[in-house]
C-alpha cells in the first residue's frame, strides 16, 4: 500500500455549549467546568492514502464539516492524534482571506502566502489562476468591485493551482454558470488522475462513485462504515 | 500552569518562523483597508493624531495661560514627546485586544497561525506610529531640542514598546474574543489609564517616594518617560536614578510572556469553535 498521507487516531471532537455569554465568561476561570458538551465525532479512526479518492457522507449534523474543518488544519480534535501529510486545498471556502480592497492580482499573492507558499511560487502559477479565473481586465481591480460569482471563480482558480497533495472538496458548492463547472470538473478529475488525493462530500451517488473508489459513511459522530461506494450508499439509504 | 506559559511562548515565535512577508502584507493592507476609498488614504492615520496634537498645543500653549511648563520643559513640547508614543500604546492596547475578532476569517476559515493576526494589526499601527515620530521629531529639532546621540535611545524604546504591547495581547486578543466583557473592560478602563500615565503630567516630579514608585508599575510611563529621555531629557537609559524602574519593568515583561503564553495556549484551540 502507497504511503498514509491523512491518519485520524480515535479522535474525538467536543464542542462547548454555553447557555449564554455569562456561561462563557465564566468558563474562562473554570476550565470549562460543568458545561454541556456536544460530541460532534466520536472516537474516528481511517487512513487515507495517497492517489486515493474517498467520498465523505452522512447527514446533516453527521460530523463531515467537522472532519473536514480538521483535516484542512482549522479546527482541532479534542483527543486523539491527527497527521495530514501534504499541502491541503480546500474548496470550501473560496474567498477566505481575500482583501476586498486589493485588486484580483495582489489577492493571488495574498492568498498564496496564506496558504504557505513562496513569492517565488506564486510567480510560477499567476499567469494559470489568471487564465483559469478568466476574469479579463478586472484581475486588475479591486476585488469589492467583483459579483460574487467572480470572487468564487477567483477563490477556485487560486485554491485549484496552488498544486495540492490533498484536496478536499464540498459538492454544495456552486461556482459560476455550467461552462465553470464544467471547467473546474475536469480540472478536479485532471488533479485526480495525477495522483492527488481526494476527498469528496457529496449527498449524491453519481458523482461519487463518479469520483471515488472508497467511501465512509458518517453517522452521528461515528464511522458506520467504510469501504464501496455502493455498500455505503446502500447503508446510508436504508437508515431512513 | 507555568508549563503551559512556555508552551504557548514557544508555539507563538514557532508561528512566526518564515512568516515575515505574509505579516507586512498583512499590516500594509490592514492600514490601506482603515482608510479605503479616501483619496487622501493612509495620510489619513496621520492626519488623526496630528489634529489632537493641534488642539493639544492649542488649549496649553495657547488657551490655558500660567503654568505653562513641566518639570522646566515647555507644556506642549513635554505633552508632544507623551503623547506620540500613547497615541500608539492606546491603538496598540485596544487594537491588539481586538485584532482576533476583527479578523475572525482567519481563524474560523482558514488554517492560519493565529498570533500572526495579533503582529500584523500592532504592526500597522506601528507603520502610523513611525510616521508621527519623524512628525515629533521635526518639530523638536525646530523648537530646539536635540539633535543628540540621546535619540538614539528611540531604537531601543519604539521596538521594546511594539513588543511588550505584542505580548500584551497574546493574552487580551483571545481573551477578548471569548468574551466581548473583556473587550469592553479594556475600553472602559483606557481613559482612566491616560490620566494615571505621565502624558500631561511628570510622574517623577512626585514629592511622595512612596507614590513615585508606585509610577513605576505602570509601564506605560517606562516608555513615555524613556522617550522623554531620548528627546527631551537627554538621560541614559541605563542612567543609576531609574534602575528600580528598569527592573520593575523588566520584571513585569517576563511575567507577562508567562501569562500571555498561558491564555494563547489555553484557548489557541478552541477559538475557531466559539467565533
Amino acid at each position: 500500500m502507497s504511503e498514509t498521507v491523512i491518519k485520524f487516531d480515535h479522535v474525538s471532537k467536543e464542542y462547548f455549549l454555553y447557555k449564554n455569554d455569562k456561561a462563557r465568561f465564566k468558563a474562562i476561570f473554570t476550565n470549562n467546568r460543568g458545561v454541556k458538551r456536544h460530541q460532534a465525532l466520536k472516537d474516528i479512526s481511517f487512513e487515507v492514502h495517497r492517489g486515493e479518492s474517498v467520498g465523505i457522507i452522512g447527514r446533516n449534523g453527521a460530523g463531515k464539516s467537522t472532519l473536514l474543518k480538521m483535516i484542512t488544519g482549522v479546527s482541532f480534535a479534542t483527543s486523539g492524534e491527527i497527521t495530514v501529510n501534504g499541502k491541503v486545498a480546500a474548496l470550501l471556502e473560496l474567498t477566505a482571506g481575500f482583501s476586498f480592497d486589493m485588486t484580483g492580482r495582489e489577492n493571488i499573492y495574498l492568498k498564496g502566502y496564506l496558504l504557505g507558499l513562496e513569492d517565488s511560487e506564486v510567480r510560477q502559477i499567476e499567469d494559470d489562476i489568471v487564465e483559469f479565473a478568466n476574469l479579463g481586465e478586472y484581475i486588475d481591480q479591486p476585488v469589492r468591485t467583483y459579483s460574487s460569482g467572480m470572487r468564487m471563480r477567483l477563490g477556485f482558480a487560486i485554491n485549484i493551482n496552488i498544486q495540492p497533495d490533498i484536496l478536499v472538496i464540498d459538492e454544495a458548492l456552486s461556482v459560476g454558470d455550467a461552462d465553470f463547472r464544467k471547467k473546474c470538473t475536469d480540472k478536479i478529475k485532471e488533479l485526480r488522475n495525477s495522483g492527488i488525493t481526494v476527498l469528496f462530500v457529496s449527498h449524491s451517488v453519481n458523482s461519487v462513485s463518479d469520483t471515488c473508489d472508497r467511501a465512509i459513511y458518517l453517522s452521528g459522530g461515528k464511522i458506520e462504515y467504510d469501504g464501496t461506494v455502493e455498500e455505503a450508499f446502500e447503508r446510508y439509504n436504508q437508515k431512513k | 500552569m507555568r508549563i503551559k506559559a512556555v508552551d504557548g511562548f514557544l508555539d507563538i515565535i514557532g508561528e512566526h518562523k518564515g512568516q515575515s512577508k505574509k505579516i507586512w502584507v498583512l499590516a500594509k493592507n490592514n492600514l490601506i483597508k482603515k482608510y479605503k476609498g479616501a483619496v487622501m488614504g493612509p495620510i489619513w492615520a496621520l492626519i488623526k493624531p496630528s489634529f489632537t496634537l493641534f488642539i493639544l498645543w492649542f488649549a496649553f500653549a495657547v488657551g490655558i495661560r500660567g503654568g505653562n511648563s513641566v518639570s522646566g520643559y515647555p507644556r506642549f513640547i513635554f505633552m508632544l514627546s507623551g503623547y506620540i508614543p500613547w497615541f500608539f500604546i492606546s491603538e496598540a492596547i485596544v487594537g491588539g485586544a481586538r485584532s482576533i475578532r476583527q479578523n475572525s476569517q482567519f481563524v474560523t476559515k482558514l488554517s492560519f497561525p493565529v498570533s500572526n493576526i495579533m503582529t500584523f494589526c500592532n504592526l500597522s499601527s506601528l507603520i502610523t506610529h513611525l510616521g508621527m515620530s519623524i512628525i515629533m521629531y521635526v518639530i523638536l529639532i525646530i523648537v530646539g531640542y536635540g539633535p543628540s546621540v540621546y535619540n538614539l535611545q528611540f531604537f531601543y524604546y519604539m521596538p521594546l514598546m511594539f513588543i511588550f504591547f505584542l505580548v500584551l495581547s497574546w493574552a487580551t486578543a483571545p481573551l477578548s474574543a471569548f468574551s466581548r466583557d473583556f473587550e469592553n473592560l479594556i475600553n472602559a478602563i483606557m481613559t482612566g489609564l491616560f490620566w494615571l500615565s505621565g502624558i500631561f503630567w511628570d510622574t517623577y516630579d512626585l514629592e511622595n517616594p512612596v507614590l513615585k514608585t508606585l509610577m513605576y508599575i505602570n509601564p506605560i510611563n517606562y516608555f513615555i518617560n524613556g522617550y522623554r529621555k531620548s528627546f527631551i531629557y537627554e538621560v541614559s537609559i541605563f542612567d543609576g536614578n531609574y534602575l528600580t524602574e528598569l527592573a520593575i519593568f523588566y520584571a513585569e515583561f517576563i511575567l507577562l510572556i508567562f501569562v500571555g503564553g498561558h491564555f494563547y495556549k489555553k484557548l489557541r484551540k478552541i477559538l475557531p469553535d466559539i467565533l
